[in-house]
């Protein structure tokens, strides 16, 4: 019972300190994609392109693996650890965060789609050249955000468990990305066996199929990821 | 951050998927949408209707996207689609400048020169792209046009 | 019961041993000076007791667990140092996070002991000094009231003043909250008032383990003639030796007995006691002398 009370309190004494870390870099989000919408109704003479939907799913790809080479870097976990804290509550809020984090982004995206259709409104009513088209459909929109969440969360679990090996075991790592790196270059044979595996996944799948592959491969990257982790000295 | 600025904003951020979601048409209506009945001409040149020829479409429509078919009439139409929220329909009717005319030196080609008089301003709400590695969420993207250039059976698009 | 039970606990950085087999025993409720050199291990040995790090060889146990990676154990166990709380949030973040993650932390009395510091808890933690972020986390350190309290270099930075009230706090609370306290630091002269047991370390090696008074009066300084101090050399475990002219200082270890004093005395010779400080510095003296030994080379 002391040892649950211990874990909750450590849980939510973690959880507030990451909530804390990580409005700053949702106001990093909000500012990116805020920053986008706007060049796109103010510079563009059309603001055709990637609607707000597209750009937050974009922005996701790149700031969530920055994320993750942060939160697992020794010094972010060093400050982690002045609190009682243990390996597996970090691995568990560091997976937490994996798949909040994007369905939060994603939801934002919404926000700013709203937006830019209100804007397009507005637009439409103060000018006589500005039209729009809303192209979502309920299927598209469930299946775009459903597979949006999947891939982004497996490509954040990608890069959690890439830098939480990284961090711990620099040299090794290094040399086994770089192999793989110049082996993709250089081997038609290995890119070739390579780009077939990663097609298995991404071609022709139904939203259902590919979710669920994607979802298995997720679930594979943190357990690997989890094993640095719980490995791991506080230096 | 405050607990009810927190609260206020899960809530926006939850309302706003499903405002989305209950605001997009069905898949069926959107097709509707962009069914060959949804285009009226706005422009149309009569053509030979001898022979194969070729139509050039010069510029392209930017920032409006465009169908190319065939079908069976015996005119080259430029059409619009009435459901283009700020009603291109009537603002093409007025603005749009189109001309046909046979490129010289060849028998079989006409050149079909569009332009607006001043820049118009498009805004496309796309759904998510990743759904463009889906075949039929790709085929159901291609139904959108806001221009349709319709040819006799005999023409060739170029 | 003892707090911390350290069995044959070795711990390697690659080729490099911080720690060489040291078994000990620290008993609950005492304020415990870890004493040694710089490099002798004594961050390694507070880190892997707040489980920070695994031992390599050997056992670690901190109220009868193992630390690393023990979400129980390590709930009674708080680590200050000068790398905790390098956080870009504010103070009142931080504090607040300690609220959370000890049920016994005083809050109200970290607001105004950091109020009595001139400590704004609006500040961001990198804007503070050396000495204020010292401060800051000796306040946290202290009213966490771990069952274990690790205090590393717990002075660093603090002025003569700041450090005496420190030391005033530290007796305080911990009169009023009895635990294990551990307190590394090199100005031992500042915390013999506070200590009740010393250990010191040297290379990784355990020294001794010894109640302040049994360090108190661990050696001597007999100081007279050459000739006379000679003889005691040989049968004496001499920890210190300098020499001036005819005259000779010796610190020794004292297991003279008092007819053996009284006869020392009679004889000329200057008894006095070796103080803790010097005790500690002439027990992990360098064989080959001090730096003044290297310039004049």
């Amino acid at each position: 019972m002391l040892s649950q009370n211990s874990r909750l309190r450590a849980m939510k004494s973690l959880l507030y300190s990451y909530y804390t870390d990580f409005t700053t870099f949702y106001c990093i989000y909000l500012g990116i994609i805020t920053g986008l919408c706007l060049t796109k109704f103010i510079f563009s003479s059309s603001a055709s392109g990637s609607s707000a939907l597209t750009v937050g799913m974009v922005n996701c790809f790149i700031l969530l693996p920055i994320a993750m080479a942060a939160i697992t870097s020794n010094s972010e976990l060093l400050k982690k650890f002045s609190f009682p804290v243990d390996r597996d509550l970090v691995a568990l809020s560091h997976i937490m965060l994996i798949l909040l984090l994007p369905l939060i982004m994603l939801l934002t995206s919404c926000i700013f789609y709203l937006l830019e259709i209100l804007a397009s409104e507005l637009l439409m009513a103060t000018s006589d050249n500005f039209f729009y088209s809303w192209l979502v459909t309920r299927g598209s929109f469930l299946a775009g955000f459903a597979v949006s969440y999947i891939v982004i969360v497996a490509v954040t679990a990608l890069s959690w468990m890439f830098f939480a090996w990284f961090y711990r075991y620099k040299v090794i790592v290094s040399v086994v990305t770089g192999t793989f790196a110049l082996a993709l270059i250089y081997f038609s044979e290995f890119r070739e066996a390579f780009l077939s595996l990663v097609g298995k996944v991404f071609v022709n799948p139904s939203p259902g199929l590919l979710s669920l592959k994607l979802g298995t491969i997720t679930l594979v990257l943190f357990a690997l990821g989890y094993i640095p982790i719980k490995r791991m000295e506080v230096k | 951050m405050n607990k009810w600025i927190l609260t206020a904003m899960s809530v926006m951020l939850i309302l706003s998927f499903f405002l989305i979601y209950l605001l997009s048409p069905s898949d069926s209506d959107y097709l509707a949408r962009y069914a060959s009945g949804n285009y009226e001409t706005v422009v149309s040149f009569d053509v030979p209707l001898d022979g194969g020829r070729i139509v050039d479409v010069i510029p392209s429509l930017f920032p409006f996207h465009v169908k190319k078919v065939r079908m069976d009439i015996d005119r080259i139409e430029i059409r619009v689609n009435r459901n283009i929220r700020g009603d291109l329909l009537d603002y093409m009717r007025k603005n749009l400048k189109a001309e046909l005319f046979p490129v010289p030196e060849t028998y079989a080609r006409f050149a079909l020169d569009i332009s607006f008089p001043r820049p118009v301003g498009n805004y496309i709400g796309e759904t998510f792209g990743i759904v463009g590695l889906f075949d039929y969420y790709n085929d159901l993207y291609d139904a959108h046009a806001e221009f349709m250039i319709c040819v006799p059976m005999n023409y060739e698009l170029d | 019961m003892n707090a911390v039970i350290l069995q044959d606990l070795v711990k390697r950085f690659g080729k490099k041993k911080a720690l060489d087999g040291i078994s000990l025993e620290l008993q609950e409720n005492r304020i415990v000076g870890l004493i040694g050199r710089n490099g002798a291990g004594k961050t390694t040995l507070l880190r892997t007791l707040a489980g920070f790090l695994r031992p390599t060889v050997g056992s670690v146990l901190v109220f009868g667990q193992n630390p690393f990676d023990n979400i129980r154990v390590l709930s009674d166990i708080v680590l200050m140092d000068d790398e905790r709380y390098t956080d870009n949030s504010d103070l009142r973040v931080l504090i607040d996070r300690a609220a959370l993650s000890w049920s016994q932390f005083d809050k109200a009395m970290a607001l105004k002991l950091l109020d009595y510091f001139n400590i704004p808890v609006k500040t961001k933690i990198k804007k503070l000094s050396k000495g204020m972020k010292t401060l800051f986390s000796l306040v946290i350190a202290l009213l966490s009231r771990c069952p274990l309290t690790l205090l590393d270099e717990p002075t660093l930075g603090l002025d003569a003043a700041h450090r005496k009230e420190i030391s005033s706090l530290l007796l305080k609370d911990y009169v009023n909250y009895p635990r294990t306290i551990i307190v590394s630091s090199h100005l031992i002269s500042e915390l013999e008032g506070l200590m009740e047991q010393v250990v010191l370390i040297d290379n990784g090696r355990l020294v001794f383990h010894k109640t302040i008074e049994d360090v108190q009066s661990y050696a001597l300084y007999l100081t007279g003639r050459r000739s006379i101090l000679e003889e005691q050399e040989g049968r004496r475990r001499v920890i210190y030796k300098e020499s001036m002219g005819e005259m000779l200082v010796l610190g020794v270890v004292n297991d003279l007995s008092a007819e053996e004093l009284r006869r020392l005395e009679s004889s000329g010779i200057e008894i006095s006691a070796m103080g803790v400080q010097d005790v500690c510095v002439n027990m992990t003296r360098q064989d080959e002398g001090g730096v003044l030994d290297v310039v004049s080379k």
